[in-house]
């Protein structure tokens, strides 16, 4: 007779080795002490987003200079 | 003449500078530290200089010695035997070479654009040049008048840091005056002045030192352009104040934190303490940044449990040296007045009090932090909403004139879009630049309190110039024009500003007539100088004393525990036999007038009209009157006589 497979019983890991926590230890490491072993430099720099990071240059830019004009240029 | 005088000037600030770099240069040879490079070894001189010369200073306060020929010929000792030792060098052939331990930046950061880049550079001088000019101008700033510079000239009319019960600053801490105390003795206040010019290019020094270790050298010098270009910074480097001071040496403190956890060397929390305790020394604002600072290493040391150990035992040690530094303006305090940060803590406790029945503020001290300071209030949403105010409209926080400009807006929120990486190493900068934010939004919404985010924030904004230049061609010409009109405005402030100041500052113009020009004090305290006895005690309104040579109180403080109103109806006397006994000989009354008046107390002239009316023969006698519109409010002085 076969004895039936059992599942084998999964030991559960300690609180302080949840993933999320695991993970947010690992960025404060890399942030802080070694960032050397962050994740590498070279990811190309993709379009996505620049666009949007124009408008907002322009929009800041645009209405500073509007109301920095409405003062009658009294920047300073 | 007056171009000599401006030439004196800069004489003797090139002599307070070498000697802070000599003492600087000894300090931390004792100390065996090296720095990354030449420019950050003399940003760590200089400002090792300014804290151990400004502790130097104190200490002689405390034990009387604060002549003006002791601090001249310790400036004088220290130049000569530096030149000795130099000529002793060559002569012996003895080459002293300083040792770098070399910049190796994780992510160096690419070249920002050409164009931009020397648009910026082009605009850092430009301010450098205006606010330097600037600088040579007599100082007018209210608050300078007011304690920062008054303090120093009395400390060395008495030879120590005397304690002025009537003065509420002369307690704060004062390591700033300290400096400009240096700057009077050696030539005047047009020295004192250049101090803070000085301690504003160390604090460009400083964001290039922040910026080294993660952007690399081009992108360093970019971010200390940025510094520079600060509106808010070139600003007060033309004013004896003691903001920039703050963000140089909180600054340094977070480069050498940073340093620290990186490189696991214990000396470089001990660099950190002992900025952080010049920091402490100049303003009680740091006391905040502390709280951002230490909120990042609690969460280092939770989160990473096989360094907890290094980072309590860093931060302990580290703290240790900053008291050590800080610790004699906090023990003056508690031993004046019971509070070491006075008037903070005794704010606090009486709030809670009921306002005193003289005039109706909180018994025993001003208020600390009053709805009058927040004018966003205190929600949490004001946290969304304060950075845009802060930016777009500075003239409800402090002031237009001492605003950060519209670049950290613009630039800030491209960090989402840097490399992770280089990003990354950005973080320990925002999660301190964004708690210290937070916390000043909630105590007091200065735009002024917010310097010590420009260095910080000046590294984060290099990273991203640098990033726009890697985007294609079409995006990167729209942001690089969006960036270089931007910059073009922020150095086109400093040399518009400087206009009204340029004739005096080159020699052309005689310092008194600017004076008469553009301080509202001037022309009364020549006459009361010329006229008034030296032993002369006034008591008035008015808070701008430093060009007074008699001693004036500020009757608002005064009457927060006299009231010599009550006084005088109590004891039968008029007012003028109250404040004769109390020890004041005249007064000046300071009023409001015309279309824009400035606004005054008017307690004390309520006070002498009513004498005037009931016993004319027994009032104070009126010797002189002034009309001023200086700065462009409408003021009267009367300057009475007790009797």
């Amino acid at each position: 007779m076969i004895a039936p497979i059992r599942p084998v019983a999964r030991s559960p890991r300690p609180r302080t080795e949840r993933s999320g926590v695991r993970k947010a230890r690992r960025w404060v490491a890399r942030s802080l002490l070694d960032p050397a072993h962050a994740t590498p430099y070279g990811r190309s720099i993709t379009t996505r987003g620049v666009w949007p990071a124009v408008g907002w240059m322009l929009f800041v830019a645009a209405f500073y200079l509007w109301h920095m004009l409405r003062e009658r240029f009294d920047v300073f | 003449m007056e171009v000599l005088l401006q030439i004196g000037a800069l004489c003797s600030l090139a002599a307070m500078i070498a000697t802070t770099m000599i003492v600087g240069r000894a300090t931390v040879r004792f100390f065996e530290l090296r720095f990354a490079d030449p420019l950050s070894t003399i940003v760590w001189q200089g400002a090792a200089g300014l804290l151990v010369c400004g502790n130097l200073f104190a200490y002689l306060g405390l034990v009387d010695l604060l002549y003006p020929s002791v601090v001249v010929g310790f400036t004088v000792g220290v130049n000569l035997l530096a030149c000795i030792r130099i000529f002793w060098s060559q002569a012996r052939g003895i080459a002293e070479a300083d040792e770098f331990a070399g910049n190796s930046a994780a992510f160096p950061a690419g070249d920002v654009a050409p164009v931009l880049r020397g648009l910026l550079f082009m605009g850092a001088a430009v301010a450098l040049a205006s606010s330097l000019l600037g600088a040579l101008a007599p100082p007018t700033a209210g608050d300078a008048l007011c304690y920062h510079l008054e303090l120093p000239k009395r400390y060395l009319q008495d030879h120590a840091l005397t304690h002025y019960p009537h003065s509420d600053n002369s307690t704060y801490p004062l390591l700033a005056e300290m400096w400009f105390l240096w700057g009077l003795a050696v030539e005047g206040p047009v020295a004192a002045q250049l101090m803070h010019w000085y301690c504003g290019v160390l604090l460009a020094g400083a964001a290039y030192v922040l910026a080294l270790p993660i952007l690399g050298r081009p992108a360093s010098l970019v971010a200390a352009a940025v510094a520079m270009l600060t509106p808010g910074i070139n600003n007060q480097m033309t004013a004896p104040l003691n903001d920039v001071a703050l963000a140089l040496f909180t600054a340094l403190a977070v480069a050498a934190g940073l340093d620290g956890l990186r490189s696991g060397v214990r000396s470089r929390f001990l660099l950190a303490g002992a900025m952080l305790g010049g920091a402490l020394g100049v303003k009680y604002t740091a006391l905040v940044f502390v709280a951002a600072c230490g909120g990042l290493i609690v969460s280092a040391a939770w989160w990473t449990p096989e360094r907890r150990r290094f980072f309590i035992q860093s931060t302990l040690s580290a703290a240790a040296v900053s008291l050590l530094v800080a610790a004699p303006w906090y023990a003056r305090s508690a031993y004046h007045h019971g509070d070491p940060i006075y008037p903070f803590l005794s704010g606090v406790q009486a709030a809670a009090s009921p306002p005193s029945p003289i005039d109706g503020l909180p018994a025993g001290g001003p208020k600390t932090f009053p709805k009058s300071k927040t004018p966003l209030g205190r929600s949490p949403t004001v946290l969304l909403t304060a950075p845009w105010q802060f930016t777009m409209m500075p003239e409800r926080f402090g002031g237009r004139s001492h605003q950060l400009g519209p670049l950290f807006l613009m630039l800030l929120p491209l960090v989402a879009l840097l490399p992770v990486g280089q990003r990354t190493t950005m973080v320990p900068l925002l999660l301190v630049a964004a708690t210290y934010g937070g916390l000043c939004v909630f105590l007091r919404q200065n735009v002024r309190f917010l310097f010590p985010l420009v260095p910080l924030l000046s590294v984060v904004v290099a990273g991203v110039l640098a990033l726009v230049s890697a985007w294609a061609v079409r995006p990167r010409r729209i942001a690089t024009c969006c960036c270089a009109a931007v910059a073009l405005l922020l150095f086109a402030v400093p040399a518009v500003r400087m206009r009204d100041q340029a004739a005096v500052a080159l020699g052309i113009e005689s310092r008194e007539s600017f004076l008469v020009r553009r301080e509202p004090t001037a022309k009364t305290a020549e006459w009361a100088n010329a006229q008034l006895p030296p032993d002369a005690h006034l008591l008035s309104q008015e808070q701008r004393a430093f060009y007074f040579d008699a001693r004036l109180t500020r009757e608002r403080i005064y009457r927060r525990t006299h009231d010599y109103r009550a006084r005088a109806a109590i004891e039968g006397t008029t007012l003028g036999e109250t404040l004769l006994m109390q020890g004041f000989t005249h007064l000046l009354l300071a009023e409001g007038e015309g279309s824009n008046p400035a606004s005054y107390d008017d307690t004390l002239s309520r006070a002498v009209e009513r004498e005037l009316r009931e016993y004319p023969q027994r009032a104070p006698v009126l010797l002189a009157e002034f009309h001023s519109t200086a700065d462009g409010l409408g003021r009267r002085y009367r300057l009475l006589s007790l009797r």
